[in-house]
């Protein structure tokens, strides 16, 4: 059990309070907090507790790097060199707590919210932030729905959970075009919670447009002790190329039987999850060779700005960028473009702003694979995705070409011609 | 739908069934003949394959060589967790044991997120890894390894409680605990030493299934509840009826993976389960007592 956290005051303290401020303002005039800007405070709300805590401080370093960097380069100079403050706030991986967060950095005078990393969470946090009509920029929370319910405080730089298998379309079709490889028939394999199922769905919704067809539709309950049937009909079924959603467990368990089978095909691409976990590579080792995934971003990308991001961070925090950091890294640099294009602290013309962002990729703190440039929804309009491959024990972007740091080893090796 | 397919489930549920009898067997030995509903049992399972991991990482020796290392540890454990904690409470309320193995299995798994991140890892074995095919089907090699210690762990459990004398004294107890205590059984002291047995016995399940599964500190979870309802299935008490109890689960869950989709591989588990409850309360190979 949680010990409760003790929220208001008492009366005794109401009135010790009250008595003191009184006395402040006697004595030194009344405080004029909207003009005093010698801080402009923005408010995250990320899981810092709790089961996704290891990735709550990824996003926190992000936040915090950017921020140090915006500072020591002399703040929003269009506020005469305003230093911008972050406040943490904690949503323990809970939507109401998440809430509570959001309302209480817009209490403290935040200009904007930023988070919340879960979409159940960005939900609940963007709700607060429309009623109090302060702008959320969304670092990660990826369900489609976020932007689909005309909330007008609500911008998203990042590509959607549906946009992402729009890339994976895409990828299949670049590798058709470059390779002249015939891919046809695509096998779906996910865990059947809702992030697999609306992926199911949105796989079967883009396959014909793109000129798949969908051989293998198989699901299996998260946290299963064995997946040996599933893989076996996958075999059976003998797609081009495997498309699939796994959280870690699940993803080791998978590869651990697709070797055990001899399951061999062109391809196996996941999306985030498991399959970016570092973990998942050091756990399995070798086994983990050329499956691909597609995500967000990866360190290795070829923009301007990410190999000093990258490595600023690894000095600040003894690890690598990753995929999570970068995004809240960007919402940071994002906030601050609107900052000195409204020169005001006043969150309405941050809003009207944030709605003219235009910052290309490499450009101002946009270490994205993309420009950002929202529309009507809030919804950054050019948003998209990078694969990745596991090279010799390393994820490395191998698409969109433009951006690739290596290339797609296309097909994987079958499992008996491998070291 | 392919027949190579149907053989492979079958094969490969029956090599999974011998995984949830390394549990259950155990397991029975708690629950089904000491009645301690065991909610730690899953956590005792877990760090007996963190013994496992950490000395195969530091040592850098097969997994299987821990085993007699991770069942003592775990033997201890469990020894003491019966001697100093449920012994306290071995004349309470059924519901009393169940929340306090609830509250251990709750404190061993948070500690182990402590002390080693909710991180999944794995031991990297590269002999008695990999698989046996056989025509188009295929015998995964640590399963059947595995399979083969659960049998010898029944078998051994077995004689165990029926031909020794401590294995009589748990009996004893188990029937009936003040005619044991009459007759000059020391019930805290065999009450331990079963509750030691049936952990050294889980973390050996531990350490048996690591080779091809992943180690996080709720990984207990995964067999646990299977492990419940083999024991009852199979009949409380009865080892020969949690091993074949295991292996019907084993190739039902197996069956229901190719045959049904996602979630739904679980439903013919349950079916039996409930159709046992329903038309054989004591279970497939229950007796009154063992």
């Amino acid at each position: 059990m949680k010990k409760r956290v003790k929220r208001g005051v008492n009366r005794r303290e109401f009135i010790k309070g009250m008595g003191a401020l009184g006395a402040a303002v006697t004595f030194s005039g009344f405080p004029r907090f909207a003009h005093s800007a010698e801080e402009v405070k923005f408010g995250v709300v990320e899981p810092l507790t709790g089961p996704l805590a290891p990735l709550g401080l990824s996003d926190r370093r992000g936040y915090e790097q950017a921020v140090d960097e915006i500072n020591a380069a002399g703040g929003i100079k269009s506020l005469g060199g305003t230093k911008l403050k972050m406040m943490l706030g904690d949503s323990e991986g809970k939507p109401e707590v998440g809430m509570a967060e959001a309302e209480k950095h817009i209490q403290a005078g935040a200009v904007a919210i930023m988070g919340a990393f879960q979409s159940s969470v960005v939900f609940a946090t963007t709700q607060i932030a429309e009623k109090y009509k302060t702008p959320h920029i969304v670092g990660i929370g990826v369900a489609e729905k976020i932007t689909q319910r005309g909330f007008k405080y609500t911008f998203r730089p990042i590509a959607t959970d549906a946009w992402h298998i729009r890339d994976e379309y895409e990828y299949l079709n670049y590798i058709q075009k470059k390779r002249g490889i015939k891919i046809k028939t695509i096998g779906i394999l996910y865990e059947d919670t809702l992030w697999g199922q609306s992926s199911a769905a949105a796989w079967k919704r883009f396959a014909p447009e793109k000129g798949y067809s969908i051989v293998a539709d198989l699901s299996y309950p998260h946290a299963t002790s064995d997946v040996t049937g599933v893989i076996s009909k996958l075999k059976a079924a003998n797609p081009d190329v495997v498309l699939t959603v796994a959280y870690i467990s699940d993803a080791i368990l998978v590869t651990k039987t697709m070797k055990d089978l001899d399951f061999n095909t062109q391809a196996i691409i996941g999306m985030g999850g498991g399959h970016q976990d570092n973990a998942y590579i050091q756990a399995l080792g070798k086994l983990t060779e050329y499956v691909s995934v597609c995500e967000n971003w990866e360190n290795d990308v070829k923009i301007p700005g990410v190999k000093e991001a990258n490595e600023n961070f690894l000095k600040r925090n003894g690890v690598e960028m990753d995929c999570v950091a970068s995004m809240c890294y960007t919402c940071v640099y994002v906030l601050k473009d609107a900052l000195e294009r409204a020169a005001s602290t006043d969150r309405e013309k941050i809003r009207e702003a944030l709605t003219k962002t235009h910052l290309k990729s490499g450009e101002k703190g946009n270490i994205q694979p993309s420009s950002i440039i929202f529309g009507e929804d809030g919804q950054n309009k050019d948003a998209r995705t990078v694969i990745a491959q596991i090279q010799n024990g390393k994820r490395r972007s191998v698409f969109p070409e433009e951006y690739a740091a290596s290339k797609p080893i296309w097909p994987i090796p079958k499992w008996k011609d491998r070291k | 739908m392919d027949t190579n397919i149907l053989v492979q489930a079958i094969i490969s549920g029956l090599l999974m069934g011998g995984i949830y009898a390394l549990v259950a067997v155990s397991l029975n030995l708690i629950f089904g003949v000491m009645k301690i509903i065991n909610f730690a049992h899953g956590a005792f399972m877990m760090l007996g394959m963190y013994v496992t991991y950490w000395v195969s990482v530091f040592l850098d020796i097969h997994p299987y060589l821990s085993l007699l290392l991770s069942m003592s540890v775990l033997f201890v454990v469990g020894f003491l967790i019966q001697y100093g904690l449920i012994n306290r409470i071995i004349e309470a309320p059924e519901h009393n044991q169940l929340l306090l193995t609830l509250g251990v299995a709750l404190f061993l798994e948070n500690l182990a997120l402590f002390l080693w991140t909710p991180n999944y890892r794995m031991i990297k074995v590269t002999t008695f890894a990999g698989a046996v095919h056989v025509g188009k089907v295929m015998f995964s090699t640590p399963r059947m390894i595995a399979f083969g210690a659960a049998l010898t762990m029944t078998l051994l459990l077995y004689l165990f409680l029926t031909k020794t004398d401590s294995g009589k004294a748990i009996r004893a107890i188990s029937q009936d605990r003040e005619g044991a205590h009459v007759i000059g059984i020391n019930l805290k002291m065999i009450y331990s030493l079963a509750f030691g047995i049936g952990s050294a016995c889980v973390a050996a399940a531990g350490t048996m299934i690591t080779p091809f599964f992943y180690i996080t500190p709720t990984v207990g979870l995964v067999f646990v509840i299977t492990a419940f309802v083999i024991v009852v299935l199979g009949g409380l008490g009865s080892f020969w009826g949690a091993f074949f109890g295991a292996l019907i689960v084993g190739v039902a869950e197996s069956l229901g993976e190719v045959l049904l989709s996602g979630s739904l591989k679980q439903v013919p588990i349950y079916s039996i389960f409930i159709l046992t409850l329903l038309f054989r309360p004591k279970g497939l190979f229950g007796k009154r007592h063992v």
